[in-house]
């Protein structure tokens, strides 16, 4: 540790001046100044910096997950007419409450939702800083951002192309994929490993329905709820598959439901949901959606 | 002659946030103090309780504005420690290294604010000139200037940008330069010795009775440091010193924050060079079981501690926190009895109080 150093008379008086006449002649003759001109300079931003959101409206898909992680909750899903797109459901965010934490941009399962440099955000009033889905609307901007987000090439599912061949589980040279039979559909399909998944892609190779197809998914560093389905409470409405953003939930048909009509003949058989967990983001749409309590989800908001 | 009692706060230049401390003076003598906080309780352990984990860690970051990275470090200490999560090793050098440069920013918003309260201009434009630089490295890493929402549970946020290891160890020797300067420029102001040395003493026995920890407890002789008495994360791989002042006056304590500077530089130049390539996170669980989880770490206040209890949901049943300052601060009166009024100013600048986690 250093003593305590007790200056002579001489040096109490001309080491701090020396100091601060170094610093004189550093800002003043030399030119480099400390500070900067604010509104003519401004400080150049790293590319992480959390400032305003941008969304991209194509990449978005409307799950809603950033509204769930919102610790103050300051985001909120709106219902929007666009031209192209139909209509959708986009988040907006009001910034008067913002942490500007950043967690709604690294939840995104699709990486839509993006934080810019851009922080002069001031306004007037309250209602004006309140931007809605196509207050930040921007779908030029994610290309130009470069983010080490986790990809990995994975086989991705379509249920309702499979037919159940079981070509993908005989070639997987990681013996990761396994038929499970779906209950009371007569149908088999394929379960992925996710954990031995090498991404090979030897299984899409072979599949003729091209149900199996390899493609760059973003994983996500936080664990979200998986749906649980209820198999006796299901009607079979379809409810949840209208509503799933990733399009995870297929209506199978149950071979052998059918009533029989007054003429005698058969009606149409009831429908299942089934999940394909694979593309599940674990936004809980599905559960909000469900009337019957046919579908189980720890976790999720009502 | 008549004894009274005066209110130092809560709106005072003296007091560094919103409370009050009221000194009982006989004359220009104090024969009493006592501290009054409370004002700016906002309600965090509360607030917790309806989160989920993964959305307190920017709650975390609001406890402290001087030293936010170490506070959510410390929550994501607390639940990794619930859910049993193993940490990568990258992820733990670059915390260290993080959790050092937020150490030296805090002493020197400290010193800054230390010069201001004893009238030397100089030094506060100085000292919060080069906490710039640390703030500039800190933003470019974690993306904030001030509230970081750095760590995650099982790890950190992102990786080191690049050419940030260049950046950091520019930052260290220009501070090293800078820690020089400072010592000329304050110690060798007349003004600032009156003003420091024999001032505001805090004896041994009291610090340890009052449970005192931080650089006020080191300044006065007692070598308690977390990071070397209970490591945690990759401390015990780090070769620093812990710094200890026997003096425990206004003096002690700022001399033991400037020598935490100069071993906090040492530690950053360690984990840089000792960072192990690698994953920087791994995916934490969902949900904790119904157990409990305490976290330690040395904050650049004290020791700070948390205390979590799951209950198998996704959100803590109790979160507690433990704020260095709140008890140091008890200790005021033992500090303050004895010298004049005007030197209250100096000796509770030195304690380094931070009032948003005092209230929390």
């Amino acid at each position: 540790m250093a003593e305590r150093r007790i200056p002579k008379p001489l040096g109490l008086v001309l080491r701090p001046m020396r100091r601060t006449g170094k610093q004189f002649v550093r800002t003043l003759i030399l030119g480099k100044p400390n500070t900067v001109l604010y509104p003519e300079q401004k400080l150049d931003l790293p590319q992480v910096y959390r400032g305003k959101h941008v969304l991209d409206f194509k990449k978005c898909i409307g799950c809603g997950n950033c509204v769930t992680i919102c610790p103050n909750d300051c985001m909120w899903l709106e219902k929007v007419e666009d031209p192209e797109l139909g209509k959708i459901e986009r988040p907006g965010v009001d910034l008067g409450r913002c942490l500007f934490c950043g967690l709604c941009a690294e939840i995104c399962p699709t990486v839509a939702l993006h934080m810019t440099t851009e922080f002069e955000l001031a306004n007037s009033d309250r209602e004006s800083i309140k931007l809605g889905p196509s207050d930040i609307r921007d779908d030029t901007f994610g290309p130009t951002f470069v983010e080490e987000r986790r990809t990995r090439r994975l086989p991705v599912l379509d249920l309702s192309r499979c037919t159940g061949c079981e070509k993908c589980a005989g070639e997987c040279p990681e013996i990761c994929i396994a038929m499970m039979p779906i209950d009371r559909t007569e149908r088999k399909k394929p379960e992925i490993n996710l954990a031995k998944c090498n991404s090979h892609g030897k299984c899409a190779e072979v599949c003729l329905e091209k149900a199996l197809v390899m493609t760059e998914v973003y994983e996500s560093y936080f664990e979200m709820p998986e749906p649980k389905l209820i198999l006796d409470n299901c009607s079979g409405c379809g409810a949840c598959a209208r509503k799933c953003p990733s399009e995870a939930i297929y209506m199978l048909e149950m071979p052998g439901t059918e009533k029989t009509l007054k003429n005698g003949k058969k009606g149409k058989p009831k429908k299942r949901a089934v999940f394909v967990l694979e593309k599940c983001v674990g936004c809980g749409r599905c559960y909000q959606a469900c009337r019957f309590d046919a579908i189980e989800m720890p976790g999720v908001r009502e | 002659m008549a004894e009274m009692w005066i209110n130092m706060g809560p709106q005072h230049p003296m007091t560094h946030g919103l409370w009050n401390l009221r000194v009982k003076v006989d004359g220009e003598t104090i024969v009493d103090a006592e501290p009054e906080v409370g004002y700016l309780h906002r309600g965090i352990e509360k607030i917790c309780e309806g989160l989920t984990y993964p959305q307190i860690i920017p709650i975390a970051d609001r406890l402290c504005y001087g030293s936010s990275l170490t506070w959510s470090h410390l929550y994501c200490l607390t639940v990794e420690d619930l859910m049993d999560v193993e940490v990568p090793e990258r992820a733990e050098y670059i915390r260290v290294m993080s959790i050092e440069m937020q150490r030296i920013a805090s002493h020197l918003m400290w010193l800054a604010a230390y010069a201001g309260d004893l009238g030397l201009s100089v030094g506060f434009t100085y000292t919060m000139r080069d906490r710039e630089v640390f703030v500039d490295l800190l933003q470019a890493l974690t993306g904030s200037r001030l509230t970081y929402n750095y760590p995650r549970i099982g790890g950190v946020a992102h990786d080191l940008p690049p050419d940030f290891e260049r950046d950091a160890l520019r930052a260290v020797e220009y501070m090293e330069r800078r820690l020089k300067e400072y010592e000329d420029l304050f110690e060798g102001s007349k003004i600032f010795m009156m003003r420091n040395v024999g001032i505001g003493i805090l004896r041994k026995e009291d610090g340890m009775n009052l449970g005192v920890t931080g650089p006020s407890l080191r300044a006065s002789g007692v070598s308690y440091d977390l990071r070397k008495d209970m490591p945690y994360s990759v401390y015990p791989e780090m070769d620093f010193n812990v710094a200890i002042h026997k003096d425990g006056d206004c003096y002690a304590r700022y001399r033991v924050r400037m020598d935490e500077m100069w071993e906090s530089c040492r530690i950053i130049r360690q984990a840089l060079r000792k960072m192990p390539e690698g994953r920087w996170r791994i995916v934490a669980p969902r949900t904790a079981p119904a157990e409990t989880g305490l976290g330690r770490v040395e904050d650049p206040r004290g020791e700070a501690v948390m205390y979590v209890v799951g209950d198998g949901s996704d959100k803590p049943y109790r979160l507690k926190i433990r704020s260095p300052i709140f008890v140091t601060v008890s200790a005021a009166p033992k500090i303050l009895v004895g010298y004049k009024l005007a030197d209250v100013v100096a000796i509770m600048g030195g304690l380094d109080m931070c009032i948003g986690e005092n209230d929390r």
